[in-house]
């Protein structure tokens, strides 16, 4: 387990090195280990797939166009996220016609928490509970939730997920705390 | 804040509470324990952050295996090198050379050429500075330049010369014929701002604490250390095309900006107004520095604007020129007459030369 983990740590800042140097076999790698993330981060911060799709393909012709001007970095998922936010924010600004397709019932839901590691926590899961808050979620104001998700399903701390949405660290802290607030109120 | 006024709110965002509630690690577990000894009133609070905590859900979003697939050739497209499309339009081939030739050409040229070109510079600079002062004491534009022109360098390759300059810094440029260079001697501490009036090849030195800017009217190309090509003729589009390293072109009024990667270049349209990126192809670019003339369907007038550079000649025209006469050509090394035979019979002219006047008629 442990030689597993150190494995895929070694693999993730290896390949953007290999990616750096021109390799596009490592850049592909890097598409398919994080598209899924980053179309559901750049939903999460507009809800228009088609925009975000789009982002996504501007975001990784850049990189590969200027590749070797990039920066190592160890947090490839950090960098990759403020980039893709970087391009959402921009095309929002060009374009303040964009559609937001609001969703109207949630088919699936996925807890903050994947894997459960003790029964005890099992145990105390409560699924209406989750559906009234990821219901709740959907109804924030789009700011909050990205707030939300960079912190708790991301996993990126206060500071990274400050830099991702551009903004200092009191204000991602208060958008949280806006969002936990009404979601609170919700149960 | 102390945690001893926390609401709900705080212990759900409390990155060590969370660690707590979901990954129950043992000295975060001592320490909320005896926190709640000391705060039983908060067991409310605390119960329904945990409720929040382990609960929270999103909506799942995910994207289909094709639609992945089909965005990534879409990628795969859009980074193909796009440099084998450019420029297949047939040429008349004098000779064959090849790019790496000419830049071997080029690193060679410049040891040859410069203790050559510093000598001839020293006249051809004294030569200009007089005849430039006393010819056209009005052409000097702005009122920048008025005011330091006593320390400024001015350098010209008069029409049919080709000249080589080294400025103070280290930096090379390449003066194509019948254009000009200007800069304040020494260049300031924060700044190298060259003037150029047509074309130039510059080879810039490094210094990362004073960018290298070439102004041509009101667009700047600004580098570090690089090399790169910019073409601006009166009357003519500006175009710049970037060798090696990176330059950004930006408008006067920054209502443009444009980052260059070796390989791509700027053209803009004829007022000058706007301009597109495009790839272009080094060894047309370059041609003008291997003595080789390249015309690529480009309008008659044009070609004769350069073939006048080229050759330091006046060409006049004795009827008008046909409107959609386009020339195609390759010349490495040619005389004027036989460049001129090679156009008569594709352009459908003839032609008259005089000493430095040539004459051309076009036949009905």
């Amino acid at each position: 387990m442990k030689t597993k983990l150190f494995k895929e740590e070694i693999t993730d800042s290896d390949l953007w090195k290999s990616f750096l140097q021109g390799d596009k076999e490592a850049f592909g790698q890097i598409y398919r280990l994080y598209i899924q993330d980053l179309f559901r981060f750049g939903c999460s911060v507009i809800p228009n797939e088609d925009l975000v799709m789009d982002c996504i393909q501007e975001v990784f012709v850049d990189l590969w166009k200027y590749h070797s001007q990039l920066p190592t970095t160890e947090r490839v998922k950090f960098y990759l996220f403020k980039c893709l936010s970087n391009k959402i924010h921009q095309e929002v600004k060009k374009n303040k016609k964009i559609k937001l397709h609001q969703e109207k019932y949630i088919c699936e839901i996925e807890p903050c928490i994947q894997s459960c590691e003790t029964e005890l926590i099992q145990a105390t899961q409560n699924q209406s509970l989750k559906e009234k808050l990821s219901k709740a979620l959907e109804k924030l104001p789009l700011r909050q939730k990205e707030a939300v998700n960079c912190l708790f399903f991301e996993k990126f701390t206060y500071e990274e997920t400050a830099k991702i949405m551009n903004i200092n660290l009191r204000s991602a802290y208060t958008l949280a705390w806006k969002a936990i607030s009404s979601l609170k109120n919700t149960i | 804040m102390s945690k001893s006024d926390y609401s709900t709110e705080d212990f759900v965002l409390d990155p060590d509470f969370k660690n707590w509630v979901l990954e129950g690690n043992a000295s975060s577990k001592n320490y909320w324990e005896e926190y709640l000894k000391e705060n039983p009133s908060k067991i409310k609070e605390v119960t329904k952050a945990r409720a929040i905590l382990l609960n929270l859900s999103r909506k799942k979003v995910q994207l289909s295996q094709e639609k992945e697939d089909f965005l990534f050739s879409q990628i795969e497209k859009a980074i193909q090198p796009e440099s084998s499309k450019a420029y297949q339009t047939p040429v008349i081939q004098l000779d064959s050379w090849s790019t790496i030739q000419k830049y071997s050409y080029v690193q060679s040229r410049k040891k040859k050429v410069r203790r050559r070109v510093t000598s001839i510079l020293f006249f051809l600079l004294i030569g200009m500075i007089f005849s430039f002062f006393y010819l056209f004491p009005n052409s000097i534009e702005s009122p920048l330049e008025l005011q330091t022109k006593a320390e400024r360098e001015f350098f010209q390759a008069p029409p049919g010369v080709k000249s080589t300059i080294s400025l103070e810094d280290g930096s090379k440029v390449f003066l194509n014929s019948g254009s000009s260079i200007s800069y304040q001697k020494g260049f300031t501490d924060s700044t190298r701002i060259i003037n150029l009036h047509g074309e130039a090849f510059f080879e810039v030195a490094k210094d990362s604490l004073r960018p290298f800017t070439v102004k041509t009217g009101s667009i700047a190309t600004t580098a570090l250390g690089t090399s790169f090509n910019i073409s601006s003729f009166p009357n003519e589009p500006i175009s710049i095309a970037l060798i090696s390293g990176v330059v950004v072109v930006s408008e006067e009024n920054k209502l443009a900006e444009e980052k260059l990667m070796p390989g791509e270049g700027i053209q803009t349209n004829a007022e000058r107004k706007s301009w597109k990126k495009e790839r272009f192809d080094v060894e047309h670019v370059l041609s003008w520095m291997n003595k080789t003339l390249i015309f690529d369907a480009v309008p008659f007038k044009t070609a004769s604007r350069k073939l006048e550079n080229w050759f330091g000649v006046e060409i006049t025209f004795n009827n008008p020129v046909p409107k959609d006469l386009l020339v195609s050509g390759k010349f490495k090394d040619e005389t004027l007459e036989n460049i001129l035979i090679g156009l008569s019979y594709s352009s459908g002219f003839e032609y008259e030369i005089q000493g430095k006047n040539i004459q051309i008629r076009f036949k009905p």
